[in-house]
């Protein structure tokens, strides 16, 4: 999970794998998801119980569908 | 006893989950569970049944082999190639590039800086944010990729 300057540059990193060619997005794309719920609660004082009930299940489910190719 | 004896509730996990989150906010690492029973008031061996637990509702993790917190996401004990500042002081290391960018909702209505090395050939990255906004990114071309599985069943951790 990884950061490069370019589209260009990830796909010459000896690692890159195109079977996960899907997941080669803008920064801006990742920042967006990076800003579901999930995340954005971890400051909450009851954040274990939030993440494991209703609204926690919800904005995982949230997360799958955007991650899922 | 076991760790697996110690009953733990929900809130004693609410609790100790901020307890550290507020640490590592603070001071740039995650803490020891011998703290975090200090802090908590409740026996080391509470302490760390509670750890451990949360590492398993959560994407992170302890270093292998140890009781040691490795990475607390977004957060990173362990150094990793991804700097964060916030408001132009430097202490925190993010779990990987893409929980870098989830680090802003912790520091709300401060700046948050990504400094970071592109893989390919050590070249700067960096990146600033603030609340919603994206301030900065360079070079503009910045894309993020992995190579791992992400959103799949393993372990219903996404991002580990």
């Amino acid at each position: 999970m990884n950061l490069f300057r370019s589209e260009e540059d990830a796909r010459a990193w000896d690692e890159f794998n195109s079977d996960m060619e899907w997941t080669l997005q803008p920064v801006q794309w990742w920042a967006e998801t990076f800003s579901n719920a999930m995340f954005r609660s971890r400051g909450r004082p009851d954040f274990i119980s939030w993440v494991t009930g209703e609204e926690g299940g919800a904005a995982m489910l949230e997360l799958r569908g955007r991650l899922t190719p | 006893m076991t760790s697996d004896d110690i009953a733990i509730s929900l809130e004693d996990l609410d609790v100790t989950y901020a307890a550290i989150m507020a640490e590592t906010v603070e001071m740039g690492v995650s803490p020891h569970y011998a703290e975090v029973s200090t802090a908590l008031d409740v026996s080391p061996a509470v302490a760390k049944a509670r750890i451990s637990r949360i590492m398993d509702l959560t994407p992170g993790w302890l270093h292998p082999g140890t009781d040691l917190i490795a990475s607390f996401p977004p957060f990173n004990n362990q150094p990793t190639q991804y700097r964060v500042s916030v408001d132009g002081e430097q202490k925190w290391f993010a779990q990987c590039g893409f929980e870098a960018l989830a680090i802003r909702w912790l520091f709300p209505g401060q700046t948050v800086r990504i400094d970071a090395p592109c893989l390919l050939g050590g070249d700067p990255i960096s990146i600033e944010m603030r609340d919603e906004e994206i301030l900065s990114v360079t070079p503009e071309t910045t894309v993020g990729y992995t190579h791992s599985p992400v959103g799949g069943d393993a372990a219903n951790r996404p991002f580990r």
